[in-house]
Formats: structure tokens, sequence, C-alpha cells
């Protein structure tokens, strides 16, 4: 039997050089498609489901509210109201609304409602209700779209 | 003198502009989020307005929908799942009157409870609302994500005499009573 001498073969090299490329291209993708994050959502925050879901037009000001249990222990377990980084009682709703008409210099300010699917209707109802006494009256109920309900 | 070396070009070491890239890209990862801004659009009633949406009180007219502190539906008086709804509301449209402008004068009343979970009070709104696209996307003959996802840029005008005509004539009127309190703390 003919006996092949093996050649010690250096094993080859993969070029690495394309990384960067590919990593950069990520980044690019990244950096158009996504935005900074406003703030720090301190409540729990899971969206409902909902089918029926439409886009927020992007020309209008909005005001995001969150509604949901603090996701911190010692903040409590009853729903919390947060706006702009900090929580708000739910008598502060109105000065909170005109803080945000006088930022954006229009009294016409859709307040997105991002509220968890456990919280109880009672406190939306509450904030509501403020809301209507602030005179801010078009609401965006915040939800994740599913095609259809389980 | 000493002899002058032809060095060429001394190659820049790149490998280290994939860890430069891959922490920018981290950065990015960790400090963005898509922007989803997706959900159910809504109007609030004028406080001071009036009191009650006129309603033709005709039980053909009215759907009043409840959902309990136990997330259950009372629809028109009989126990409903939520699968069924849409349907019920289809078939609600389709049976209530027209005034003379054609105009379909359905209002459904909506109504939870204090202690009703968040998202089976909107599940049930957004129900009512499928039922809503349901009817107006049969009347179009157009696809319910059609009804749906309509932007009046970049349609035609006659599109979109067609889409507001539907949208006169089939109102979501959806009247949203203060919810009741069987759950006290």
């Amino acid at each position: 039997m003919a006996v092949f001498k093996k050649k010690a073969k250096k094993k080859p090299e993969i070029s690495t050089s394309a990384l960067p490329d590919i990593i950069f291209m990520l980044l690019f993708f990244f950096m158009v498609s996504t935005k900074l994050k406003e703030e720090d959502v301190k409540v729990d925050n899971d969206l409902p489901k909902a089918t029926q879901l439409q886009d927020l037009d992007v020309k209008v000001q909005t005001m995001t509210m969150y509604i949901g249990k603090p996701a911190r222990v010692q903040d409590g377990s009853d729903s919390r109201i947060q706006v702009n980084d900090a929580f708000v009682p739910i008598k502060n709703i109105i000065q909170a609304v005109e803080t945000k008409r006088s930022e954006a210099k229009t009294a016409d300010i859709t307040v997105t409602l991002k509220i968890d699917d456990e919280v109880k209707l009672g406190i939306v109802t509450d904030v509501k209700m403020q809301l209507r006494e602030a005179q801010a009256l078009k609401v965006f109920y915040s939800g994740n779209k599913v095609e259809k309900l389980k | 003198m000493p002899k002058k070396k032809d060095r060429g070009t001394p190659e820049i070491n790149a490998s280290s502009m994939a860890d430069i890239a891959f922490l920018l890209l981290v950065f990015f990862l960790v400090a963005t989020n898509f922007p989803s801004e997706k959900g159910i659009p809504s109007v609030l009633p004028r406080l001071g307005g009036p009191k009650t949406v006129q309603v033709d009180k005709a039980p053909q007219n009215i759907m009043t929908i409840l959902v309990n502190s136990q997330n259950q539906l009372l629809v028109r008086e009989e126990e409903m799942q939520l699968g069924q709804l849409k349907e019920a509301v289809i078939k609600f449209i389709d049976g209530a009157d027209k005034n003379d402008k054609k105009q379909c004068k359905g209002v459904v009343s909506l109504k939870g409870d204090r202690g009703t979970k968040y998202e089976a009070y909107i599940q049930v709104l957004d129900q009512v609302k499928a039922g809503y696209t349901a009817v107006r996307a049969r009347e179009l003959k157009w696809t319910e994500e059609q009804v749906l996802n309509f932007k009046d840029t970049d349609v035609s005008e006659n599109t979109k005499k067609l889409y507001n005509n539907i949208v006169f004539l089939y109102p979501v009127v959806i009247s949203e009573a203060d919810p009741t309190e069987a759950e006290k703390k």
C-alpha cells in the first residue's frame, strides 16, 4: 500500500478583515431604525394585545403616560402613574398636562397611554377623568399587535 | 550617511476596528428601542358637554356590553365569550336602524367595573372596533387590513371619498359609561 506522506499543512487562517464592515452595517441599521429611549420606565409595562391597532400620526405632539405596578418592590405594589421619569399622583395629572402643553407650545396634544395589561380599570378611569378635566381629550391606548386574540 | 531603506507604506493594524464597532453597536442596542407606537386612538367625551350621547332608545339601536370584575362579558343581557363578540357587533350594526341620511344609528355602550382587568376592557373595545372594520371592509369590498391601515396620503381623491363616505355611514359610536364598583378596597 502506498503511503502518502501527509504534508504538515498549516491551517488556513480565516480572514476577518470583513468583520468590521459587517458590524458597522449592523450598527448603521440600529442607528437608523431605532430611537433613543426617552425615559426609564419604572413600572411593569406589558401592553395589552389587540388586533385593531393603528399607527400614531408622527406629526402630533404626544405625552406618554405609563401606568402599572412599580417595577421595584420598595415603590409599593399598587398601580402607579409615571410621566417623564417620575411617579405622578392622580391629582397632579392636570398640572403635568399643562407643563407638557407649554413645552410643546400647543394645546393640542395626544396622550399616549401605555398601560400594563394587569392594571385594574378603576385607576384608568380616574386618569381618564383627570384628562377630561385637563381638556386633553385625544388619547391613544398603546398595545401590541396580534393577528388574532387567543 | 546611512542609506535610506525603501520601507513602503506600513500597514495599519485594523483588527481592533471590529471591537470598536462592536462597542458602538452594543451602546445603540442598549440605549435605543424601536419606535413602536401602535394603539387604539380614541377621543374622550368633553367634560361639561352633553352628558349622554343622543341615543335612539329603540333596542335594536343600542348594544350594551358589560365587563364585570371577573372579566366576563354580558352583551345585550346575554353572556358571551370574547371570540363571539365581533360577529355579534357585525350583526348589531346590520340590524340597527338608519337615519334619513342612511347613517347607521347604532351605539355601543361599554361599561366596565373598577376591578376589571385593563386588558379585558381593551380587548372588548378592540373587538367592537373589529366589528366596525369588518362591516366597513365588506361595504367597500376591501380587505380589513386595508380599511384599518387607511391613510389619506398617497391615495386618489376617489378612494378618499369612498372611505370617508363609509366612515360617515358607519360611525363608531362607543359610549363609555362610568364603571361600577364591585371591588372595593
